[in-house]
């Protein structure tokens, strides 16, 4: 999720249109955007599949589209200003793409939006302006030639700064420095005018050519590791910028001129799309559909329709994008929900139903049931019972206390007994959980495992009630079963019995050892019984 | 109207028992001397739940709050004498004295018309002047010998107060899954399964995840440390990710371009979506039509508090078939919102990265108002294709429940969902 805040007056001066706040909310809600208005502020929550609407301009030519103000699809004129920057040898961020935009008129609000939209296009298509960095400058504080090369030093005035810095200085004191260099090593882009250096993307711009109030042309580079992502900025800014005012010129980057504001043209099958969306819609509606969502509509014949898609909808990647865009052209709020024709029988999976009967079968019994966290860590999930062993580890964990996966759930019991020595005994409890063991046989070299487990614990706790318990529930699962001794460190010896299933040990049940009732600073004997379940 | 139990009428005489505790222990004592007063239990029990006393090292100490106690009444102490001169007192309290069995409800009995124990003693007047023995307990013997016809049954005061039952119960929150479970059965789905640890490649490329989106980071998957790679499913479908992630393959799509990395496809994670599940589904079933879901367990990096837990149940649901459209899908989504209790349902644009036309469906709740519970969509093509089907669409949705399970279950702490708290387990009534 992307958040925004625009100002409301603005919007509505951009569409020319008087609308109440209802209104505004309800139109936003229906091209894709959540917003809460208050007073003169709009904040906007929106999806990231759609950068071009993370300024107050892209939204108001989207509302104006959606709302018919405007009737087709808007057409960007790139006019040639004849300038050329070289690029020399860039191998740190190799795409650049660049363009002018000229007769700006700078107010407050277009420095707001603007300000607002790079930083939001640096988080989201940027990734934190490693695949895309954006540099906005005063055109008029600039000279060609322009340069684009990597540079192992140098010495400029960066933004916001009195003095001259070297590169080092740079990213070791000035905050931008310090926030983006890890995205820069050894060699560093750096882009020239005659004067000097002009920027120096990812990170920080000079102050030599800062844009002021006084700006009245911009020039704007976009530089990045993926050729889509820098035009998608660079189209994204220049199509949000002139919303408001002023003429884009390009930029000849390697003999190519940037932008690219040229629609994208497409041709798709027309019957698809309403055999996707299942709402009855004739060519002609589709048309307008699409009309109110930005594209223009270069032909329709037969069953193929024409299209050209807006600059600055780079989201494109299928039809089925576009089929949406006529879903949303023709509002959510208008489709009508029906049930298809498809008869299915509902079930339960086994290992579900299994564990619903095991459940009904120890609420039988008189256990409270009991849900507790498949994340743990060795030290109580192994440790403070006395066993060695692995457990499944996790690499990124937020806790000390969450760094692992269960092996079994005893220890959870353990740990439920004692955070509840207050209440009330008899106490016993069970759960019917997930595990995670290794099995080297599997894709992900472990296996999920269900297993059920229970503990008994007051005064008189023994092995004889947890025997009745076991033989119940071994019986009414259907297991043939045998009994074997068992000596485990969790359990006092020769208290502990093994339960086999045709010839495999499935699980154990037992006293639990002293030793480990103090680790757990339990007070009362606990008898416990583990079974996986198969 | 509620009476004071024997019991009550003792702690009205005597004090209370956690009360009595407070001032045999003065600031602190060992625990050894303080468990040998009587009904210590109790004493220790309440006194720690209140917050008056402190256990460390076997030495009971009286906390700042509890000193305030040794001299001023107790809510329950003054409860408990309003009630024995019959006066109003707060509902909540009227639970705690009932839980501690310090109250009974009294109800009148109408004089007109004879309850049937009423009945039941009046036939007997007889034996009560002759002054003959009463039965207490009917056993076998009296039964088959008939003596029992020439004797009287000892009155059983139906007012006197038993003792309590724990009984085995389900957990609240599996109840309310459960119960979900149940309505999406009755909508004719069948329940699916997958593992809890899986391959990147299942839990985000198999779903057309671009392998640089932002929440594949360390703060939003976790990944594990031990065992840290899996092995890929079977080359032929994962050579058809890998062309549809770069180029489109045969979908018709541009893909995401860039190079598509095996190494990171087979990284292992902590499942963070039963969207996974789904993707396993498709892979088993192919075009063949059919309706699953799945409600299971997911994981991600967050810090517990009141809002955030690690693990999270998700509600799944897929539809497969030839001829699915949008509208079937808002009509899904709209027969899932009556299955949780929501009347009405509005739908916005939405988008996730694996299903387009994508759909927000937010619903009128009778207690949250409109909220977004229903993010949905088709799954695209390009994460139909590679995994066999070749002419169906494929409707899911998946919902997060804490939230809705929360409100039914009417607690505020996400923490309560997995709660360890035995008394408030026992306590809770069944959710219905």
């Amino acid at each position: 999720m992307v958040v925004i805040e625009i100002s409301k007056k603005d919007l509505l001066s951009l569409i020319g249109e008087n609308l109440t706040s209802k209104e505004i909310e309800e139109t936003l809600f229906l091209i894709k955007i959540e917003s809460e208005i208050s007073d003169d502020s709009i904040t906007c929550e929106l999806n990231p599949d759609r950068p071009d609407l993370f300024s107050v301009e892209g939204i108001a030519r989207e509302m104006k589209g959606f709302l018919g103000i405007r009737s087709s699809a808007v057409k960007y004129t790139v006019e040639d200003s004849k300038i050329t920057l070289k690029k020399e040898r860039a191998d740190v961020r190799p795409v650049i793409a660049c363009a002018i935009i000229k007769s700006v008129e700078l107010s407050d609000n277009l420095v707001k939006s603007l300000m607002q939209l790079q930083e939001k296009l640096h988080v989201s298509i940027g990734r934190n302006r490693k695949k895309v960095a954006i540099g906005v400058h005063d055109f008029d504080k600039m000279e060609p030639p322009l340069i684009y090369k990597d540079v192992t030093d140098e010495t400029f005035i960066p933004l916001g700064e009195n003095k001259e810095m070297n590169i080092q200085e740079i990213l070791t004191k000035h905050p931008k420095g310090v926030d983006y260099a890890h995205l820069v090593k050894d060699k560093y882009p750096l882009i020239y005018d005659k004067k000097g250096v002009a920027s120096f993307p990812p990170i920080i711009n000079s102050e030599r050519t800062k844009v002021t109030e006084n700006t009245k042309n911009l020039f704007i580079d976009v530089t990045g590791t993926d050729e889509k992502a820098v035009n998608w900025a660079l189209n994204i800014l220049c199509c949000n910028i002139v919303e408001r005012s002023g003429k884009i010129l390009s930029v000849k980057v390697s003999n190519k001129k940037t932008p690219d504001l040229n629609p994208n043209e497409r041709t798709m099958n027309i019957e698809e799309i309403d055999r996707i969306l299942g709402i009855g819609l004739s060519k002609n509606e589709i048309r307008e559909c699409l009309e109110k969502m930005g594209y223009g509509i270069t032909s329709i014949r037969g069953d193929k329709i024409g299209l050209s898609i807006p600059p600055y909808r780079l989201d494109i990647i299928h039809d089925i994008d576009i089929i949406e865009d006529v879903a949303i052209g023709y509002g959510y709020d208008k489709v009508e929900p029906v049930l298809p024709k498809l008869a299915t029988i509902g079930g339960q999976s086994k290992t579900e139903k299994l564990t619903k009967k095991i459940r009904e079968l120890m609420i039988g019994l008189g256990f409270q049931e009991i849900v507790s966290f498949v994340l743990t860590n060795k030290e109580n999930n192994l440790d403070k019972m006395g066993v060695e062993g692995e457990v499944v580890e996790i690499l990124n964990p937020t806790s000390s206390e969450y760094n692992a996966c269960r092996v079994w759930i005893l220890p959870n019991l353990m740990r439920i007994l004692s955070s509840n020595k207050h209440q009330e005994y008899p106490q016993k409890i069970f759960e019917v959980g997930d595990c995670v063991v290794f099995d080297k046989q599997t894709e992900s070299g472990t296996r999920t495992i269900r297993k059920l487990s229970m503990v008994i614990s007051y005064d008189n706790a023994n092995l004889t009630e947890m025997k009745s318990v076991v033989g119940a529930v071994l019986k009414n699962l259907g297991y043939p079963y045998t009994i074997d001794n068992l000596n485990h460190p969790s359990f006092i010896e020769s208290r502990c019995g093994e339960v086999i299933v045709e010839g495999k040990p499935v699980g154990f049940f037992g006293e639990i050892n002293p030793k480990i009732l103090e680790n757990w600073k339990l007070e009362k004997p606990v008898i416990g019984f583990e079974i996986e379940l198969i | 109207m509620y009476k004071v139990t024997k019991e009550g009428l003792e702690y009205l005489k005597n004090g209370l028992p956690e009360k009595n505790l407070l001032k045999f222990i003065e600031s602190e004592k060992p625990l050894e001397e303080v468990s040998k007063l009587p009904k210590a239990q109790i004493a220790i029990g309440w006194a720690k739940k209140n917050g008056w006393i402190e256990i460390e090292n076997n030495i009971v100490k009286i906390t700042d709050f509890g000193k305030k106690f040794l001299t001023d009444k107790t809510v329950v102490e003054e409860a408990l004498e309003k009630i024995n001169e019959a006066k109003k007192v707060e509902p909540e309290i009227i639970n705690v004295l009932l839980r501690r069995s310090l109250i009974f409800e009294f109800k009148e009995i109408e004089e007109e018309k004879p309850s049937f124990i009423k009945k039941l003693f009046k036939r007997k007047p007889k034996s009560e002047e002759e002054g003959e023995e009463e039965i207490a307990q009917l056993t076998p013997e009296l039964i088959l010998t008939g003596e029992w016809k020439n004797k009287a049954f000892k009155k059983y005061d139906v007012h006197a107060p038993a003792p309590t039952i724990n009984p085995g119960k389900m957990q609240p929150f599996v109840q309310f899954v459960e119960d979900l479970k149940e309505r999406l059965i009755g909508l004719g789905f069948q329940e699916m399964k997958g593992p809890l640890v899986e391959t990147s490649f299942w839990n985000c490329d198999a779903l057309f995840i671009p392998q640089d989106h932002p929440a594949k980071g360390l703060h939003d998957i976790f990944y594990l440390k031990k065992p840290n790679k899996g092995k890929l499913p079977s080359q032929d479908l994962v050579s058809k990710v890998k062309a549809t992630h770069e180029g489109g393959w045969v979908t018709g799509s541009t893909g995401w371009g860039g190079k598509w990395q095996k190494e990171d496809a087979e990284r292992l994670v902590m499942r963070s979506h039963t969207t996974a599940v789904s993707a396993r589904t498709l892979f088993e079933h192919g075009d063949k039509p059919g309706k699953y879901f799945t409600i299971d367990r997911n994981f991600r990096p967050d810090i517990i508090d009141a809002k955030h837990l690690m693990e999270f149940y998700q509600c799944e649901g897929i539809v497969i078939g030839e001829n699915l459209t949008f509208r079937h899908l808002l009509g899904y989504l709209k027969d899932i919102a009556e299955a949780i209790g929501a009347k009405e349902i509005k739908f916005k644009p939405g988008f996730f990265p694996y299903t387009e036309p994508s759909v927000e469906g937010f619903v009128k709740h009778p207690q949250l108002g409109w909220i977004e519970v229903l993010p949905a969509g088709m799954f695209r093509p390009e994460l139909l294709r590679p995994l066999g089907l070749e002419k169906s669409q494929v409707l899911a949705w998946g919902i997060g429940i804490s939230r809705l399970a929360m409100v039914k279950l009417g607690i505020s702490d996400i923490r309560m969902l997995f709660s360890d708290n035995l008394g408030w387990l026992r306590e809770m009534p069944l959710v219905i």
